[in-house]
């Protein structure tokens, strides 16, 4: 009997344990089916703003499907040409795979036959033409774009326009991207260069499915190394000499160079403190930057790329502007991705607001002024002409990332657009223009600025991007195994970083450190002294990588090791 | 007990030893335990991993391991990418997936994100760190084609860090299998051996092998063949031999070349440059046709065929080597009356392969830019013209792809932008003896559908560094490789003059000059036309 009871005890008590622990210990990170889907975030997003602030109007893209559908079409001939991002490692078998899949997006039409001619095929007609375009251009980049190597890492900006009912034209820039060129010193050898890479296809309609039926590339070195030269100083206006448009042998550049000095002079002193610089950073380090005004006081326009590159990858966003004042972030009004426009709203006012105004009709090659910040630092003007009104309005003045949401100016000094981010590292650029931007003026005029409701960057960001936490600080290590170790060979006392974790398990000690400025030392250099220490008490080296140190005595075995930010050692033996 | 002791001295010696040997034996077994390594092979993956680790679930797409002691767990799931995101970036894909494993877990804090190397493959991924009250894990995830990998490492904050270097090197070993690709299945093409045939007038000629190397569409390829084959063509880009000592019973030619093609372009029926088209087999008697893997460091194949076609036995041999996914290097054997052995197949080897930007070397010598022309000057390939070429050290040579045995092209004062030289100077050693002909091949070669041109006119001869030449001039628009902000290529305009020279071997040395948007001045002709007939 009492031995039954015993059992039964124990059982219980087993059973006590087990949940408790089980209570204590929290479910496993789930992974699953779900966790693969991919979602549509734009959406999710725009959810949350206050729908009164959307607009509606002429639509840039009158055929929305057309433009998914060229869009699409734009990431899929890039994917097989090119092949997937980084794609050092593709098998012949994918190679050759991609390559069948390529060639069957070329254009290429029943061609009339004809018996009098050579080939059996109506030589004069539109459709073999067309195929000898086609045969010659879609193949022959293949081939040359998979000789450059070519490695990228993101699509950049996709730009659809119609040229007619049967084409349709696709600009895709793949900004950084690596690839081979010959080393002029050494012509027998590549080096590999890093630019941004613009691909241009024109699609043309057969049997009802878009086909590619010409390509061309290029790359944006003759802008990074004008861009390099640019000094912009606070407080000053730097006329930059202006980039030297390739487009001058096709347009008429007289307008953009009959504007003066006294005009651009007089442009700035209007707009300098209505101006803004927006710089998203990451661990102190920029991660995205673009220019905004302010459409009334405290709220501010920039473009809806640049806000989403920084809940992508920035933690937060500082304004300020030419003369040094600093805006606190209140947070995001409104988004708008089709007109590539943000709303945000400052904390702090400054009564600077710009004038937007109606203008007159535009035209194709009039003269036009940028006033922008391309370093963050102070303001340079660039001229140029309008080449085209085609929805937005294309200019010749470059593009670069930073310039967008930057203000565009007629040679009056009147508004008519703000600089967008549809062509980027490119010799010319695209603005939303005036009519656009007069709705958010008109409608803000309006508002009372207290009841404009905005929603937190960090709110937005921890809820459809990276939402990063402090970790826990959990330290347990019995002080006689420290006293054993002589604090793990005085790691405490020469490793100078933050101690984050420790533990104590199995006769292992591990200790977890955290290097705080990894954009600015590397992790293992923290551990120089330790191991040079270790070295010099009988240890020895068994194996080293970048990553990784194994050192040995008679007694114990101590890993040296980087992850993420933290430096960690664990000591076997103990 | 000491006479115990000394009584059973022997048996407790023997009994120690014994007993030592069994403590060695366990020690040596715990460890070799310890340290055996698991194989797990699915139709996706592999996966390595110590003792310490158990499989706890393994499926096609996904494989468990538990930490038998600490059972902290390692787990690998893969996902075939839904088809209308195959297209995506992989910063698009990743930005979804932290999305999603952030709505799943949301006791689960994220601390760290960063872009990483996954796996010894170096595959560009992302590494996360997420941590609970108790746990922390590690998920590194990546795209390899058309699969979607994560990988997460979790354990008790105890744990985490004492078996992440052994996570680590679990993961690193983790490999995706590559998708089968096999001739059958992928290009309809089945393979079976290589019937070799005898020939032993051959066989016993073959001794020893010379080293020969070619460069073209990017690559230069150093090889070996059998030394009876003798050259009979200088060219830079192609190899063409002949097997010497067999002229009275038939003949073999070798053939090598470099394309820029795919290997399975080139054995896919359903290609238009496949090598099954080189030989029109249906019209011939006797046919026979084998294609193999070959043996040989890299992936290659073997073709053979064999027919009788008006009387004459005919086989060809080609040897398709891969120099990259994209290039291929192929030794074409091709034999009349005469059998190719085995042995002189395996005696073609490549010894060195590479892929360069050009195949020019700058050779400088007493302030001049060398370079050297070369040709056959009869059809015995016993005697060769060779010119020494010496332009001014501020011209830089251009092609990468012309033959520069026979023909070397040169520029000056390039301008990077344009696309476009102030000078162009050509030299081509020729076999011609006729003028009038190659005048009307000159104007031939002229696009007259870019715009203004000239045909060739001639000029008064003249002699320079003591040379004497026939001059024709002609002018003709180009295109710029370089394309302006629309993406047209610039058009330009070209004064040429045409100068011949006559060799020894009554052959013309042809020497065009070309002024672009410029004229060719005396002064260039003088500094262009310094040149050693050797």
């Amino acid at each position: 009997m009492k031995r039954k009871v015993i059992k039964i005890a124990s059982l219980l008590l087993s059973i006590i344990i087990v949940s408790t622990h089980s209570l204590a210990m929290s479910d496993k990170i789930l992974i699953n089916n779900d966790t693969f889907k991919l979602i549509n975030k734009e959406e999710k997003i725009m959810s949350n703003f206050d729908s009164k602030y959307e607009i509606s109007g002429d639509s840039y893209n009158e055929n929305t499907d057309l433009n998914t559908e060229i869009t699409e079409l734009t990431k899929k001939t890039t994917y097989l040409l090119l092949g997937q991002q980084n794609s050092e490692n593709e098998s012949s078998e994918s190679f050759y795979k991609r390559r069948k899949d390529y060639f069957k997006l070329r254009y290429a039409p029943q061609i009339p036959e004809d018996s009098n001619s050579i080939l059996g095929l109506d030589m004069n007609s539109q459709e073999y033409k067309d195929d000898v375009v086609s045969g010659i251009a879609v193949p022959g980049m293949f081939t040359k774009l998979n000789e450059l190597e070519i490695n990228y890492t993101s699509y950049g900006d996709i730009r659809v326009s119609a040229i007619d009912e049967n084409n349709v034209m696709s600009v895709i820039t793949l900004p950084d991207v690596t690839m081979k060129e010959q080393d002029r010193e050494n012509p027998k050898e590549y080096t590999r260069i890093q630019t941004d890479l613009t691909i241009y296809y024109q699609f043309k309609k057969l049997d009802n499915s878009y086909k590619l039926y010409y390509i061309y590339a290029e790359t944006n070195n003759d802008i990074e190394s004008y861009i390099n030269d640019i000094d912009e100083k606070r407080g000053e206006l730097s006329k930059d000499s202006d980039y030297n448009s390739k487009l001058r042998e096709i347009y008429d550049f007289s307008k953009a160079d009959a504007i003066t000095d006294d005009a651009l002079n007089k442009i700035y002193n209007e707009n300098k403190d209505k101006v803004v610089f927006l710089n998203s950073t990451y661990n102190m380090g920029t991660v995205a930057a673009a220019n905004g005004f302010f459409i009334q006081d405290g709220i501010i326009v920039t473009t809806y790329n640049y806000i989403e590159e920084s809940l992508l990858k920035a933690q937060n966003i500082m304004i300020s502007d030419s003369s040094n004042n600093v805006y606190e972030l209140d947070g995001i009004v409104t988004m708008n991705q089709e007109y590539d426009i943000a709303i945000l709203k400052v904390k702090n006012k400054s009564g600077n607001v710009v004038t937007i105004e109606n203008v007159g009709e535009l035209k194709k090659e009039d003269g036009i002024i940028s006033l922008n910040s391309k370093t963050g630092v102070g303001l340079s003007t660039n001229k140029g002409i309008i080449i085209s009104l085609d929805n937005m309005i294309e200019t010749s003045i470059l593009s670069v990332p930073e310039m967008q949401g930057s203000l565009l100016y007629n040679s009056d000094g009147k508004i008519i657009g703000m600089i967008n981010s549809k062509a980027v590292n490119m010799s010319l650029s695209f603005a939303t223009d005036n009519k656009i931007l007069k709705k958010y003026y008109d409608m803000f005029a309006n508002e009372n600025f207290d009841e404009i409701k905005a929603i937190p960057f960090e709110q937005l960001k921890e809820s459809y991007y990276v939402k990063y936490n402090d970790e826990a600080i959990v330290n347990n290590i019995p002080e006689s195994k420290l006293k054993k170790t002589s604090n793990v060979e005085k790691a405490t006392e020469l490793i100078k970083l933050d101690l984050i974790k420790s533990s104590y398990k199995d006769n292992i000690i591990s200790l977890r450190y955290k290097n705080n400025v990894p954009n600015y030392m590397d992790t293992m250099r923290f551990a120089e002294e330790y191991i040079e220490n270790l070295k010099n008490n009988g240890y020895t080296e068994k194996e080293r990588s970048d990553s990784k140190i194994v050192l040995k005595n008679k007694k114990y075995e101590i890993i040296v090791m980087k992850e993420f930010n933290y430096l960690i050692i664990v000591m076997v033996g103990v | 007990m000491r006479k115990f002791l000394e009584k059973n001295k022997k048996r407790i010696i023997v009994l120690l030893a014994i007993l030592i040997l069994i403590v060695v034996a366990v020690l040596i077994y715990n460890y070799a335990k310890k340290n055996k390594i698991n194989v797990v092979t699915t139709v996706n993956y592999s996966v390595k991993y110590d003792d310490t680790w158990e499989v706890d679930k393994q499926e096609d797409m996904e494989i468990n391991l538990i930490h038998k002691k600490s059972k902290s767990s390692l787990n690998f799931k893969l996902s075939e990418l839904q088809e209308e995101k195959q297209y995506s970036t992989i910063e698009e894909i990743f930005d979804s997936l932290i999305y999603n494993i952030q709505e799943q877990n949301p006791d689960y804090k994220l601390i760290y994100k960063e872009p990483a190397k996954i796996t010894k493959q170096n595959i560009d991924g992302y590494k996360m760190l997420f941590e609970t009250n108790d746990r922390q894990a590690m998920i590194s995830t990546y795209r390899y084609e058309d699969k979607l990998v994560i990988i997460t490492y979790e354990a008790t904050y105890e744990y985490f860090d004492i078996l992440i270097d052994n996570a680590n090197s679990i993961i690193n070993n983790f490999n995706l299998n590559e998708e089968n690709f096999n001739l059958e299945t992928g290009i309809n093409i089945e393979t079976q051996e290589i019937k070799y045939s005898e020939q032993h007038e051959v066989s016993d000629l073959l001794k020893d092998t010379k080293q020969e190397e070619i460069a073209e569409n990017n690559y230069l390829v150093k090889y070996s063949i059998p030394s009876n084959f003798k050259l009979t063509e200088y060219n830079t880009q192609l190899g063409h031999y002949e097997f010497q000592g067999v002229e009275d019973l038939g003949t073999i030619s070798l053939n090598t070349s470099i394309l820029p093609r795919s290997i399975f372009e080139c054995l896919d029926k359903d290609e238009s440059k496949n090598i099954f088209l080189n030989y029109n087999l249906d019209s011939y008697e006797n046919v026979e046709e084998q294609l193999n893997k070959y043996e040989d460091e890299n992936l290659a194949y073997i073709y053979r065929n064999k027919y009788t076609s008006n009387g004459i036995d005919t086989e060809n041999i080609e040897l398709i080597f891969e120099l990259d996914k994209n290039h291929i290097f192929v030794a074409a054997i091709s034999a009349m009356d005469l059998g190719i052995p085995k042995e002189l197949v395996n005696m073609i080897k490549i010894n060195e392969s590479k892929n360069i930007a050009s195949n020019i070397d700058i050779v400088k010598e007493n302030g001049y830019l060398i370079g050297k022309l070369k040709k056959y000057s009869d059809y015995t390939y016993e005697n060769t013209q060779e010119i020494t070429l010496k332009l001014p050290e501020n011209y830089e040579e251009v092609d990468k792809l012309n033959n520069l045995y026979a023909e070397r092209n040169y520029t000056v004062e390039y301008n990077d932008e344009l696309g476009i030289g102030k000078y162009d100077v050509a030299y081509r050693l020729t076999t011609i003896s006729d003028i009038n002909s190659e005048i009307e091949q000159l104007n031939e070669e002229i696009n007259t559908g870019l715009g203004k041109f000239e045909n060739c006119k001639q000029l008064q001869d003249i002699t320079v560094n003591d040379k004497n030449f026939k001059v024709y001039e002609r002018g003709r628009t180009q295109l710029s490789n370089s394309t302006d902000s629309s993406g047209n290529r610039y058009k330009y305009y070209t004064n040429e003059k045409i100068l011949f020279y006559e060799l020894p071997n009554n052959n013309y040395l042809i020497i065009i000059i070309g002024g672009n948007e410029n004229q060719v001045t005396e002064e260039q002709i003088e500094l262009l036309t310094n040149f050693d007939v050797n």
